[in-house]
């Protein structure tokens, strides 16, 4: 096996594990408020994610940034809540526009990076290239999140084409449900 | 415009949380156990914390340091779950890295070690001798040695690290012997594998 292989299924493994469902729930969060007619934009916020994400990653494990895991664990859930929350209060996009939610997306991305960064760093320890296990790590993830999506976009086609939902109360099921799982988490880690 | 009001104080505490907190702990190494410890077995009653961002993995390197004929094996594994897993076998808490920590802890984690990881070099079982630990942070580095080994053409490896303890737990090796480097990705599903080197 390569060093890319190994570290590509880590992060395809730990973004499909179901213990670890925070991400899958902030993922299904970002997708509630779009219509399947807009799947191009949830892969981009998706990317978007995944961008800001790998910038933190590096970054922390690079030690140019360093922040105490039990603030990440709090921030996390709060980007699924807000994301939520903007889902339901009117799609964020519809009133601030469509660069602006990917920007919230990377800047989401950038703290949810923070919560794997002091794992991976304190794995990789001064490994004398982090540049490869780092990247492979973030496609794995990347892949594993449009998993996730593809799933997610099948239940949609389900309920929204076939049962006829509108898409309103498709939305508004799913973000309060992510809500709740939110919520919970944000309990938790306090 | 009362739930706009609330996502803005959302937005604000988050933008205004991760600046504030970079450079209080970066340049501080010892703000670095006293944050890690917040999350650790002292604050955490019961087998796991409650929160779900969960990242089972250990990594374990091992070199050939052709002076001395010797394999360097280092193993990292998360602080909490390796003393998870020794309480779990009837062991003590042992409190690593911390001012309390258990007195006879090198042997508690040299005997775990023993009991989960073995080595059979050029087709020789081997006996791994316990050469200290390190903190790395959340992680504990474990080191292990392996003697007056001259030559290496195979290495078969078995690791069940913390299999007992987490269905998904991935334990990654890597091994770099000669300029050659390979790696091997164990799990529950897989606990042995086999590198082959210059050939």
């Amino acid at each position: 096996m390569s060093e890319f292989q190994v570290y590509l299924q880590l992060g395809f493994d730990h973004i499909s594990d179901l213990n670890a469902y925070d991400h899958i729930v902030f993922i299904i969060a970002l997708c509630a408020a779009y219509p399947l007619n807009r799947w191009r934009s949830v892969i981009v916020l998706v990317t978007a994610f995944t961008i800001g994400h790998s910038i933190t990653l590096a970054l922390a494990t690079l030690r140019l940034v360093l922040v105490p895991t039990d603030l990440v664990e709090t921030l996390i859930p709060v980007t699924i809540l807000a994301t939520c929350l903007m889902n339901v209060w009117r799609p964020f996009e519809a009133q601030f526009g469509r660069k602006t939610s990917y920007g919230l997306a990377l800047f989401f991305g950038l703290i949810h990076g923070l919560g794997f960064s002091n794992y991976l760093r304190a794995l990789l320890g001064m490994e004398e290239s982090i540049v490869v296990p780092l990247l492979s790590f973030n496609i794995g993830l990347e892949l594993g999140q449009l998993m996730i999506v593809a799933i997610f976009a099948a239940v949609a086609f389900v309920i929204l084409r076939i049962l006829g939902t509108p898409h309103r109360q498709w939305n508004l099921f799913v973000s309060g449900a992510a809500a709740g799982v939110s919520a919970m988490l944000l309990i938790g880690a306090n | 415009m009362k739930t706009l009001g609330v996502l803005l104080c959302l937005l604000t505490a988050t933008a205004a949380a991760v600046p504030a907190a970079v450079p209080a702990a970066a340049p501080v190494p010892a703000a670095v156990p006293a944050a890690a410890s917040v999350l650790g077995p002292a604050a955490v009653p019961g087998p796991a914390s409650a929160y779900a961002h969960v990242f089972y993995v250990s990594i374990t390197r091992v070199k050939w340091n052709v002076d001395v004929a010797r394999l360097d094996v280092s193993v990292r594994i998360f602080t909490d779950d390796l003393e998870e897993a020794i309480v779990a076998k009837g062991g003590p808490r042992l409190r690593l890295w911390t001012g309390q920590a258990h007195a006879d802890r090198d042997r508690h984690v040299s005997d775990y070690l023993a009991s989960r990881l073995a080595f059979r070099v050029n087709g020789v079982d081997r006996q791994l001798t316990y050469a200290g630990m390190e903190d790395a942070l959340d992680a504990t580095a474990c080191l292990v040695q392996i003697t007056g080994v001259d030559r290496v053409e195979t290495i078969e490896v078995e690791n069940r690290i913390l299999i007992e303890m987490f269905d998904t737990q991935a334990n990654v090796m890597r091994f770099e012997i000669g300029g050659e480097r390979k790696y091997v990705n164990l799990s529950k599903k897989t606990v042995t594998g086999t590198v082959r080197f210059g050939s």
